[in-house]
């Protein structure tokens, strides 16, 4: 049962550091390894040494053949003990600095030495410990064998004290019942594994290794409690670990799940914020350039009528007025969910689509284009070709800024891989830098005039090609130029 | 979560009246036994689990030498004779057998001899061919297994002492009987020092790979190997009663052993649960005396002089200092002996 009950608190200290891979899992998967190398050492020494009952042989090795296998391994007394010496020095320690990572106390917050001072100690005595060590400090000095046992069993006793006594006053100080109880229900797993380690707290496991080597007995060997009360501790450990393993995965879990919800929250916020900002800006500039054109309409109402001027007021007038719907309009389709209706369509209409749009608002440039593949892509026409006319004047935008115009130069390339077709769109502008790469797929996001560009370009260009089953990725270096590349699922269904 | 709890809850009850109940039920079915034998005086014995330590105890058992007494005998294991002593000290046994290494303890305080078992031959130590011991001087620098404060640290010793090393010319690997039998059998050992049934276990699985260097015969001239049962101290002086009648249970046992060797090994291996040919190959492992025997050994001074020149081997030897030696009658109880054989 014994056994078992080590296998189990192994396997489910495993399975809370694999759901929660945070400091707290670690300790507590530190304090179940520590304990259960401790007693796996002890019933080592127990198979090898014998003076149980039958019944207690039983209950701890389940049949006289594990017995008999367990006894049979081969190790030394020196290893043996120094096995159960690391066990018995590493509990306290994960004990200690799982009550500090409880602890809300701000002192302790305060005084993070205490922390790495706390493992001062188990090392040291681990060090003591060790076989050769040991024997050197106490070969010719009986009376230090009494010495270190005493101020060893003090020093943890005072480890294990502070740290049942953080733990309480922890689950003491949660105003919150909810988490409270679930705090009570790992601080018991814990105290439990506590109970299991102050079993054999008295005992010094030097006694493995010098037998006799002073007059305490070998209490190792001997039944501490009855079959039942070890069968009643085995049960409420195993049930405790269930419990405790369950409330600590729920309780991080809530935790987690609190402090996303605030962050999903905050970044809302703050794209709201930004869109609304960017937004608001440039209507209002709009509004404002329409204020100064309504100003000059009145003026010249006032005077003799220029019908000249006039026409070029309204005209202006009519101009910013379609500028803003366009951009409304941009801004709208990027926002709101796009439906994209896949259908098998030829490549090159895409790709001509897009330049027959660039080519309206850039008439006088000029597009590189390669067209390796005329396959057929699944994809939605419409949303496609304006995802990869966005990249196209972004590109266009990017080479405007050149001071040698025969420098500038923008391409798009068409071509399969085993897996994509791909879409390369290549600009030999000024290239985006590291800081801005991170940022450009954001919302809102844009380095360039807010009154014309409200930064949806490319979270819209993503966003479709997503919708496409796809992958925008892109390469860039400061001042050479960027390429974006749109990488959609090869079409399966089109057989030549 | 709450609803899990309850069920838990439950499952803990209901195993903790398992619990309960299977103690209660044993109680019920032993009642009638109790009953009957309710006069009786229960004595924890601490023994290894071999012939030599078993044969006298087991024939009084079954043939009903201690009930005879009002003794109630209950077993309990243990791997060498420390670990007895160690026991009866923190009170979990009654009495004890220990080999001939053990017998410092008693030297320096720390238990009483009652009763006198054998003298044994059942130390041997062992080489491995196939490592390149083949003879005692080959020991030189190997690493030998061995279980030390016992008889194993005694017979190496004695092997080493001949071939003119100490234990500074090898290596020494401190082991529990058990693990010996593996080191060697695993090749992770050149050598081993043990007792039997260790020592035929190991020539039985290792064949001719293995050689017999040393056993105690080749040393019964300078160096007797006792065994004896133990007491802590004490314990004679506060249960001198009980004490003698276990002795005599214990003789009587051992009386009906030395005229049935064979019967007796398969009540053993009966009690320790293996293959009686296995204990039947042990019988061979001591000099099984009667109780006459043992009065005469004793008063014509034999029994004493054993004693005495154990003392001096263990001074020899370097694991008694020459101040603890004490007169022999002050641990060994001669006269519970001989009112036990009366």
């Amino acid at each position: 049962m014994l056994l078992i009950l080590m296998v189990f608190l192994i396997i489910s200290s495993i399975m809370v550091v694999i759901v929660k891979r945070n400091k707290e899992s670690f300790y507590l998967f530190g304090l179940c390894i520590s304990l259960a190398v401790m007693l796996t050492g002890i019933l080592l020494y127990i198979a090898k040494k014998g003076g149980i009952s039958r019944e207690l042989q039983t209950f701890f090795f389940f049949n006289s053949e594990i017995k008999l296998r367990i006894q049979y391994f081969q190790i030394t007394l020196d290893n043996l003990g120094l096995m159960i010496a690391i066990g018995r020095y590493l509990f306290p320690l994960f004990l200690i600095l799982l009550a500090f990572h409880y602890s809300l106390l701000p002192w302790l917050a305060r005084n993070y030495w205490v922390k790495r001072l706390a493992f001062c100690l188990p090392i040291f005595l681990i060090c003591i410990y060790h076989p050769v060590v040991f024997r050197l400090l106490t070969q010719n000095h009986e009376e230090w064998k009494q010495v270190i046992t005493i101020v060893t069993n003090g020093l943890l006793g005072g480890y294990i004290l502070v740290s049942i006594l953080l733990l309480i006053i922890e689950a003491y100080s949660i105003q919150m019942k909810y988490f409270q109880q679930k705090f009570i229900l790992i601080i018991s797993f814990i105290l439990s594994l506590s109970l299991l380690y102050l079993l054999y707290f008295g005992q010094d496991p030097s006694q493995v290794y010098q037998l006799y080597s002073y007059r305490n007995g070998i209490y190792y060997l001997d039944s501490v409690l009855s079959v039942p009360a070890y069968l009643l501790i085995v049960v409420v450990n195993v049930i405790l670990a269930i419990i405790g393993s369950v409330s600590l995965i729920k309780y991080t879990h809530d935790q987690f799940e609190t402090s996303r919800e605030e962050i999903t929250i905050q970044r809302k916020f703050e794209a709201i914020s930004t869109g609304t900002s960017v937004f608001v800006h440039s209507i209002k500039n709009q509004l404002l350039a329409n204020r100064v054109i309504f100003k000059r309409i009145h003026c010249s109402m006032q005077n003799e009528v220029d019908l000249e001027k006039l026409k070029d007021h309204i005209h202006t007038l009519s101009r910013q007025n379609e500028n803003i719907l366009q951009r409304i309009e941009e801004l709208y389709r990027s926002v709101k969910t796009n439906v994209v209706h896949l259908i098998p369509v030829p490549l090159p209409d895409v790709i001509n689509s897009s330049l027959e749009r660039f080519h309206q608002k850039y008439p006088d440039k000029q597009v590189e284009v390669q067209l390796m593949v005329s396959s057929m892509i699944l994809a939605d026409k419409v949303h496609l070709s304006e995802a990869i006319y966005n990249l196209l004047t972004n590109a266009q935008e990017a080479v405007n800024g050149l001071e040698d115009r025969e420098e500038a130069k923008v391409s798009v390339h068409c071509y399969n891989t085993s897996q994509y077709t791909i879409i390369e769109v290549k600009d030999s502008g000024i290239g985006i830098g590291k800081k801005e790469a991170k940022r450009i797929f954001e919302p809102f996001y844009s380095n360039k005039n807010t009154n014309q560009n409200w930064g949806m370009g490319l979270h819209y260009v993503r966003t479709i090609v997503k919708e496409h089953f796809g992958n925008l990725r892109f390469e860039s270096e400061e001042g050479k130029g960027s390429t974006f590349y749109v990488l959609l699922p090869n079409f399966k269904g089109y057989k030549k | 979560m709450k609803r899990l709890v309850s069920w838990l809850a439950a499952i803990l009850v209901v195993f903790s009246l398992v619990g309960c109940s299977s103690s209660t039920t044993s109680g019920t079915s032993d009642g009638k036994e109790k009953e009957k034998d309710k006069k009786l005086t229960t004595v924890s014995v601490g023994y290894m689990p071999n012939y030599a330590s078993l044969n006298s105890i087991v024939a009084g058992m079954k043939t009903g030498t201690f009930k005879e007494q009002g003794i109630e005998v209950k077993l309990v294991e243990f791997a060498d004779g420390p670990t007895i002593i160690a026991a009866l000290e923190s009170g979990s046994i009654d009495v004890g057998y220990i080999g001939p290494g053990a017998h410092v303890l008693p030297i320096q305080g720390q238990a009483e001899i009652f009763a006198f078992s054998q003298l044994g031959n059942a130390d041997e130590v062992i080489g491995n061919v196939k490592k390149g011991v083949k003879t005692i001087q080959d020991l030189k620098g190997k690493t030998i297994a061995v279980a030390t404060g016992t008889s194993s640290e005694q017979i190496l010793t004695l092997t080493l002492a001949e071939a003119g090393l100490t234990t500074k010319d090898v290596k020494l690997m401190n082991m529990d009987a058990s693990a010996i039998v593996t080191a060697m059998i695993s090749g992770s050992v050149d050598a081993v020092a043990t007792w039997s049934p260790n020592t035929n276990a190991i020539k039985k699985e290792m064949g001719d790979d293995v050689v017999m260097l040393s056993n105690n015969k080749r040393y019964a001239d300078k160096s007797p190997s006792i065994a004896s049962w133990v007491v802590k101290p004490g314990y004679a002086d506060q249960n001198k009663d009980l004490l003698e009648k276990f002795t005599r249970g214990l003789f009587k046992g051992m009386d009906y052993r030395t005229d049935h060797l064979d019967e007796v090994a398969k009540w053993v291996a009966e009690e320790i649960a293996v293959d009686p040919k296995s204990v039947l190959d042990q019988t061979g492992d001591g000099e099984w005396i009667t109780t006459a025997e043992l009065v005469k050994r004793i008063d014509d001074g034999t029994l004493e002089a054993y004693y005495q020149k154990q003392q001096e081997n263990f001074v020899e030897a370097g694991r008694l200092k020459k101040e603890e030696m004490r007169p022999v009658s002050e641990y060994v109880l001669f006269d519970n002996m001989k009112k036990a054989a009366q």
